[in-house]
């Protein structure tokens, strides 16, 4: 009853919107990068996962959407707004989908999303800029893919200690 | 989301990496030329067959040497695109997201109209 | 274990389509007709420069046996015996003719020899065009099955560079029939290609019409077509400060003016991307695009596809190439759709 409540479910949102954008930051200011345009850790990544387990698809897309555009935003990257918004966007997608299907654990719907992610700016670059850019799929879809490992890890961890944020009270919601 | 992992995810990341991975297979060509475009515009086109610089608008400069191509003094704040060293094969790609410039590498062609 | 297996299946069936290209023999040659460089490149089981040689010589006798490419008229009356060829050609010409207003014309041969673009080195003059221009006109002759027949002494016709682009689709039907694979061949800057080769389609380069000195304005990936290019900057000479080109009005005499710097044609019919070049290119960007759409609609003409490179540095491609064609010069831009 207490976990459906609209306030609550904002309030969670917003909590979560804030973390992501955290760590986006500590992203931006970690003094080593992955040397592949497009291609970052993604930490913000975690949260979109954990929101997409726990709760709707249409408020881990939202959330996607938001949080590609607030941190283009404060990390004062507005040229890659647009890049940022199609990787997240497809990844979001194809997330969503895979884990309906539900062949497929958190790793799978994790690494399958850095991927797509990857994916999805490299269209926004050959839509923007020479659809040459697509010579760079092996580098960009693999570098991706170890992200998409990484990212995965800290959540698995969080999985041991679900009291802490514990998800909205869904029937299916985090029984599997 | 403690699942346990099951042989459809590892199945389902090779199958990513190989499908990435795929594209690597594609025969490459030394290129000819490097096409220098800034927001989809082409700006310059170099020959790798000779020593030469281009300067681009917003700071920075291509570089022919030795019939490979690289990306010096970018002014973006990554700077990922001068990491990416020196490109030299037909279809190979240098790319800078922030300031919008591309350096792609064609080949050869086969023959010439007119 | 299971996925071991099913890495080892993914693996081997890599390796099995890596390994299936079988041996290809590549013939690169050239010889010379058409009082041009005739360069072929053939993919196939065997070495083909034989056939390329012999049928690039036999195309040259689309006008007459001894391989000639022009007529002229020593009488009133004179005619030219025509092939079942060299008809289909005349007739795409007389159509031309008719949708240019006759500024198209393919008797205008005297007009040319008259200006001697290759090697001339001033106009000639005003008197000279004048009288020669009365030797000029398509209404001037009588196109039939049998024959052309020309009304005056010394009108003529000059199929060299038509016959360029017959002689190209001759070569190529003559190497398809004996076997080849695929093949890229330039008879003078006329090209056609056929098949796919070990890379897929074939890189066509058009000449950027702004360098002189060889730059390509881009690249077309195509294959199965002929590709030919028309634009003043191929020959012309100056004189006191004036640029005076090879493609002639032949209403006025003078070299044409326009505001294209090329048109390339793509077709399955290389005489007709010829004529289509030249005509379209005389017509101007506005005029010439009606003319194509036109032409696509007209009776005995192939299917094309063209690039029209305006003055101002617009690049306008019909819609079949859009996704062939790739721009790699700078100072152009593509015209939005």
């Amino acid at each position: 009853m207490w976990d459906k409540s609209p306030t609550r479910r904002i309030a969670r949102f917003a909590l979560l919107l804030a973390a992501a954008l955290i760590l986006s930051w500590v992203e931006a200011i970690l003094p080593f990068q992955i040397p592949v345009p497009g291609v970052k850790l993604g930490f913000a990544n975690i949260v979109l996962l954990y929101v997409l387990y726990t709760d709707s698809v249409p408020s881990a897309v939202t959330f996607g959407i938001l949080r590609a555009l607030l941190s283009g935003f404060f990390l004062g990257r507005l040229s890659g707004i647009f890049f940022s918004l199609c990787g997240t966007v497809l990844a979001v997608c194809g997330m969503a989908l895979l884990k309906k299907c539900r062949c497929f654990s958190s790793l799978g719907v994790s690494v399958a999303g850095a991927v797509l992610h990857g994916v999805g700016q490299l269209c926004a670059a050959s839509l923007l800029l020479t659809p040459a850019v697509w010579s760079m799929l092996p580098l960009v879809g693999i570098s991706s893919a170890a992200c998409g490992v990484v990212t995965w890890l800290p959540l698995r961890i969080l999985g041991r200690y679900e009291g802490i944020l514990e998800p909205l009270g869904g029937k299916n919601m985090n029984k599997d | 989301m403690n699942q346990k992992v099951r042989i459809w995810d590892f199945l389902l990341i090779a199958a990513l990496v190989a499908a990435c991975a795929c594209a690597w297979l594609i025969p490459r060509e030394t290129g000819a030329s490097a096409t220098v475009s800034v927001d989809g515009e082409i700006v310059a086109v170099l020959p790798l067959s000779q020593e030469g610089e281009f300067l681009l608008p917003m700071g920075g400069r291509v570089v022919v040497r030795d019939g490979k191509v690289s990306l010096c003094d970018a002014v973006c704040e990554d700077k990922l695109c001068e990491n990416m060293g020196e490109i030299s094969e037909e279809g190979q790609t240098i790319l800078c997201l922030p300031l919008r410039v591309s350096v792609v590498i064609s080949g050869e062609v086969d023959a010439y109209v007119g | 274990m299971r996925m071991l297996r099913v890495f080892g299946g993914m693996l081997a069936l890599l390796l099995l389509l890596a390994s299936c290209s079988p041996g290809v023999t590549v013939t690169e040659t050239r010889v010379w007709a058409y009082d041009t460089l005739c360069t072929g490149k053939v993919w196939g089981d065997r070495n083909y420069a034989d056939i390329f040689e012999s049928a690039a010589v036999a195309g040259q006798n689309l006008l007459s046996s001894d391989g000639k490419k022009q007529f002229t008229a020593s009488a009133g009356g004179d005619s030219l015996p025509m092939s079942e060829d060299l008809y289909r050609i005349l007739s795409m010409a007389q159509v031309l003719w008719e949708k240019t207003d006759g500024v198209f014309d393919l008797t205008v041969a005297p007009l040319s020899a008259l200006w001697d673009v290759n090697s001339a080195s001033a106009p000639p003059s005003a008197e000279a065009i004048a009288e020669t221009l009365s030797n000029v006109g398509w209404d001037k002759v009588t196109l039939t099955e049998e024959s052309l027949i020309f009304s005056a002494a010394g009108m003529g016709i000059d199929i060299g560079s038509v016959g360029k682009g017959y002689g190209a689709d001759q070569t190529v039907a003559a190497l398809k029939k004996e076997g080849a694979d695929a093949g890229v061949i330039s008879f003078g800057g006329n090209v056609v290609t056929f098949g796919q080769k070990e890379g897929g389609l074939f890189r066509i380069g058009i000449r950027d019409p702004k360098q002189n000195e060889g730059g390509t304005l881009g690249v077309l990936t195509i294959t199965d077509a002929s590709v030919v290019t028309s634009g003043a900057y191929e020959r012309f000479f100056e004189y006191e400060g004036e640029v005076y080109h090879h493609l002639l009005d032949a209403t006025t005499g003078y070299p044409r003016q326009s505001d294209l710097l090329s048109v390339t044609v793509v077709s399955s019919d290389g005489a007709q991307a010829d004529l289509m070049s030249t005509a379209l290119w005389l017509m101007g960007a506005e005029k010439g695009w009606q003319l194509y759409q036109t032409l696509c609609r007209t009776e005995g003409f192939s299917p094309a596809e063209v690039i029209f490179v305006l003055q101002d540095g617009t690049v306008r491609i019909s819609d079949g190439l859009k996704d062939s064609f790739a721009l790699s010069a700078a100072g152009y831009r593509m015209e939005a759709p």
